[in-house]
């Protein structure tokens, strides 16, 4: 879970609470809830940023950018405050997704950019293939070899969009140095077979996907089933009362290729010609 | 039979994939046309023969959406083929808006740009918006903001009837002032569909700028 979300789920919580005080009146604890609000949040530039929401996308980004700016003006000189870290960073990701959005692709990737100068080592691992991904998008064969061979962590995603780099720049030689290792990923094995026709890999993943839904829909698990679950009256479960019943666990299912077209489907899709080249040269 | 003509052949006999067959053609087209490029007494149907081939080269490679090496095929071409000024010029900058990259758009802009082509000021004022350079992306469309056939697409765009009046030109082969600009739609359809959210922005400034 990104680190956004875990603070956005923090403020659901305080805001859940927050009402709850309010609905009961409790004085006292709403003086102790705004105390310790303001201990925690002293500048949620990134809470600010999610109320831009509504605006058209390029109001919203210049707003975005004057926010920020005054973000680094205040960090300039101080000592690396990490509250200050963590709200610059949940920031640039809002940032960096509507710039996504609205295909600002080149100045996405200086966001990722920036927030790789001061993203935890733990959370590194997560911006690379998004930096690849926009390199792929701008053809930045140059910003994306250095990355790669900094923090390349040598997975199916990370080589896998690296190739495309290489092939979208016409580096044909460099991106079939690469295809050696696709095959080492059994995940890009089981479907090597098919990426020579397009046409034959989405009639596998269609085929897979409806598999996929097959399993999730009836994962059925018997010890699961309780007879109070069942009400007589009205002949139907109360899954209210029985989270487990009907099972999608994607925990238990394994990384596939298919997750991975799905997850850059705009840019796999436009680049199809690459997979079919990679198909013919294994 | 041109010596490019016979290197084209050479290649398709020796190289079995079709892209590698691609590129390949490239570094030999390079190759011609920085030596046609340099030489004074070059003979027409050798420069014909090579100004076709890089055009067949560059609509290959951004099929297969290799666009840099198309973007320079695309100035190759308008180093050696003035006549085609205008279309390679829309397609160098289209290919800019793709890469967002503002510098390489500007330096062809200023040399080859025309100020009444509407492709090639959508397509630099695209390369800003791009680049969050909302007040440029507005300005550069200044010569043609009050021109009627900027104004009826404007519409078109805000009444969401543009669909409509592609069909109708490619369908029903209608003659339309619009014409270049639905031909580079075609071209570059996956694109423009990708940029609709900068054509309905662009089409409400060229509204309101036309109350």
């Amino acid at each position: 879970m990104s680190r956004k979300r875990d603070e956005d789920d923090v403020i659901f919580d305080e805001v859940a609470e927050l009402v709850d005080l309010m609905s009961r009146g409790n004085m006292a604890g709403l003086q102790d809830f705004m105390q310790r609000y303001q201990e925690n949040h002293q500048d949620l530039t990134h809470v600010q940023m999610m109320g831009l929401a509504d605006l058209p996308v390029e109001e919203r980004i210049i707003k975005q950018q004057e926010m920020l700016r005054k973000m680094f003006e205040k960090m300039d000189g101080n000592e690396a405050d990490p509250s200050m870290v963590s709200d610059l960073l949940a920031s640039l990701e809002i940032h960096y997704d509507d710039l996504k959005t609205a295909r600002m692709n080149r100045r996405a990737r200086d966001v990722l950019m920036v927030m790789l100068e001061y993203e935890h080592e733990s959370f590194v691992d997560d911006l690379i293939p998004k930096i690849l991904e926009l390199d792929a998008w701008i053809e930045d064969d140059d910003n994306a070899s250095k990355i790669y061979k900094k923090y390349g962590r040598h997975d199916l995603e990370t080589d896998l969009l690296m190739g495309l780099v290489f092939y979208k720049t016409g580096a044909l030689d460099k991106a079939e140095s690469l295809l050696k290792k696709f095959m080492t990923y059994p995940e890009f094995v089981e479907v090597a077979p098919y990426l020579s026709d397009i046409d034959e890999f989405y009639e596998a993943y269609d085929d897979y996907n409806s598999e996929d839904f097959m399993d999730d829909e009836y994962d059925y698990d018997d010890d699961d089933y309780d007879e109070d679950d069942y009400d007589e009256e009205d002949d139907d479960f109360d899954l209210a009362d029985h989270d487990d019943f009907m099972s999608f666990d994607d925990e238990d299912d394994e990384y596939t290729f298919y997750d991975l077209w799905d997850q850059y489907t705009d840019l796999f899709t436009e680049n199809e010609a690459f997979f079919e080249w990679v198909g013919r040269h294994l | 039979m041109t010596e490019i003509d016979k290197a084209i052949i050479e290649i398709d006999q020796s190289e079995e994939d079709p892209v590698n067959a691609v590129i390949k053609m490239g570094q030999i087209l390079n190759q011609y046309a920085y030596n046609q490029v340099m030489s004074a007494s070059t003979k027409a149907s050798q420069q014909d023969a090579l100004v076709s081939a890089l055009e067949t080269y560059e609509y290959d490679l951004m099929a297969l959406k290799i666009l840099k090496p198309a973007r320079e095929a695309g100035m190759l071409i308008l180093e050696l083929d003035p006549d085609d000024l205008n279309n390679i010029t829309a397609d160098v900058l289209y290919i800019d808006a793709q890469l967002s990259d503002t510098k390489h758009a500007q330096a062809v802009f200023e040399a080859h740009g025309k100020k009444d082509d509407l492709n090639h000021l959508l397509a630099m004022s695209l390369v800003h918006f791009k680049n969050m350079e909302f007040t440029q992306a507005k300005q550069v469309l200044e010569p043609m903001l009050h021109d009627p056939m900027v104004v009826e697409l404007a519409r078109e765009l805000c009444e969401e009837t543009l669909d409509d009046h592609l069909d109708a030109y490619f369908d029903c082969n209608d003659e339309s002032p619009l014409g270049d600009f639905y031909d580079a739609w075609e071209e570059h359809g996956e694109f423009f569909e990708a940029h609709r959210g900068y054509f309905m922005w662009i089409a409400q400034y060229i509204m309101n700028e036309n109350k």
